[in-house]
């Protein structure tokens, strides 16, 4: 019971899930303060939603391009 | 990470509360606490309720704190003897904003996937 299976992998899951959310709410808050530079209106720019888009998405190709340049670094 | 702490910091008040058989446990569910001490071990079920809606609880309130501070720098630059309509519908629009953005990062992040 201290650690069935079943608990063990809702746990992961849950696990996976806070991650992602955490990536997510983290990302918003820092692509937000790059992309939102004015005072909020009642709907946004396309600049300000396409910023927000390249944000995450620029995001990516960092975290790999940070990744292979680790591994090189390791050979 | 926050929520993996609080994760864990759940897990052990659990396997504290398993250990303890009348201890009373503020998160456990009515069915759960205040039993005899015949049998006070939570099913597999409803720790995985508890579970659930604690981690929602705790995203709902990191979001709350995220968007209170963000709202609050774009909307009060300076702050007065009270909040002003135009403070008010700001901030308001900011939070929608903000929810708003949050859908196009998770978007953006799940569609680069291909």
């Amino acid at each position: 019971m201290d650690s069935s299976p079943e608990l063990q992998r809702f746990l992961q899951e849950e696990k996976q899930k806070a991650m992602i959310a955490e990536m997510v709410g983290k990302l918003t808050s820092e692509c937000w303060d790059k992309c939102i530079t004015s005072t909020p209106g009642s709907k946004f720019s396309s600049s300000e939603s396409t910023c927000l888009a390249n944000c995450a998405q620029r995001y990516l190709d960092m975290t790999m391009l940070i990744q292979k340049k680790f591994q090189s670094m390791q050979q | 990470m926050l929520l993996e702490t609080r994760v864990s910091v759940r897990r052990e008040r659990r396997s504290q509360n398993r250990k303890n058989l009348v201890r009373m446990d503020p998160f456990s569910s009515p069915s759960s606490s205040g039993i005899s001490s015949g049998q006070s071990v939570p099913s597999a079920d409803v720790l995985m309720d508890q579970l659930k809606t604690q981690l929602a609880q705790a995203y709902a309130e990191e979001f709350f704190e995220t968007v209170r501070s963000k709202c609050f720098t774009k909307c009060i630059t300076k702050p007065g003897s009270s909040l002003s309509g135009s403070e008010s519908s700001c901030i308001a629009r900011c939070m929608e904003r903000y929810i708003e953005a949050t859908g196009i990062i998770s978007r953006a992040l799940f569609n680069a996937n291909r």
